[in-house]
């Protein structure tokens, strides 16, 4: 998938591990493996929300577009 | 789920009542190739009585019998997607690929059925007839367009629940 997930990254800038940001947004650890893995097909406009409020950060900072060669 | 379990002991019925058919045609049709006296069996194809068992007549038994198989084998494979439906597996992989097996074996079986009909009327009772309706032809046809229809419906089905799982 073109599009890149910078999660792993914000996480570390913020000394911050997964399970407290999944526990500050509301979702499972799961499936926030799979959103840092880049296997989610799709994320909803509340979950980005949510990140960017706990990670005091910009939708571009997460999401990154990438095209496939 | 009780409708659903109904349609499973009815289609297991007539999976039960079709298994002594199986080894009956495939024992039937080498047999009918070497043996010439048939007249002890009175035979029909498609409400139609034969009376003269030549090699064309033969084949058209034959195919005739082989296309009976494959509507015993849409059976069995309809059988394994309601045990699967049963098991709550409903958008998976292996039902769709088994109403696309029925599609195209139903849609196979009707042709078989029709052409060998129709070539059984033309060669033999020097007549031509296309019966509309709710002929066997034309019902097993739209029948196999269908579970094709069914199938491609259940692979959209399959492509969307799993993006639904995976948006987070």
């Amino acid at each position: 998938m073109p599009i890149i997930v910078n999660l792993d990254i914000m996480l570390a800038t913020r000394k911050m591990r997964s399970k407290d940001l999944a526990e500050k947004i509301g979702i499972t650890t799961a499936n926030l493996s799979i959103l840092k893995s880049g296997k989610a097909k799709a994320i909803r406009f509340s979950t980005l929300e949510a990140i960017c409020e706990a990670l005091e950060c910009q939708p571009s900072d997460i999401l990154e577009f990438s095209p496939e060669v | 789920m009780r409708k659903l379990i109904i349609l499973k002991s009815i289609v297991d019925l007539v999976w039960i009542l079709s298994l002594p058919i199986i080894p009956l045609i495939l024992i039937f049709i080498p047999y009918s190739f070497f043996t010439s006296d048939f007249n002890y069996f009175p035979f029909a194809i498609n409400g139609i009585e034969i009376e003269t068992f030549d090699l064309g007549t033969k084949i058209i038994l034959a195919v005739m019998l082989l296309s009976y198989l494959l509507l015993i084998y849409c059976i069995y494979l309809f059988r394994k997607i309601l045990s699967c439906f049963i098991r709550v597996k409903i958008f998976d992989e292996m039902v769709v690929n088994n109403f696309k097996k029925i599609g195209n074996l139903l849609v196979l079986s009707s042709i078989l059925i029709g052409v060998s009909s129709f070539l059984y009327k033309i060669y033999y009772m020097q007549k031509i007839s296309l019966k509309l309706g709710f002929s066997q032809f034309f019902l097993l046809l739209c029948l196999g367009f269908f579970f094709m229809i069914l199938s491609e419906i259940f692979k959209i089905s399959k492509k969307m629940k799993e993006e639904n799982e995976l948006t987070i």
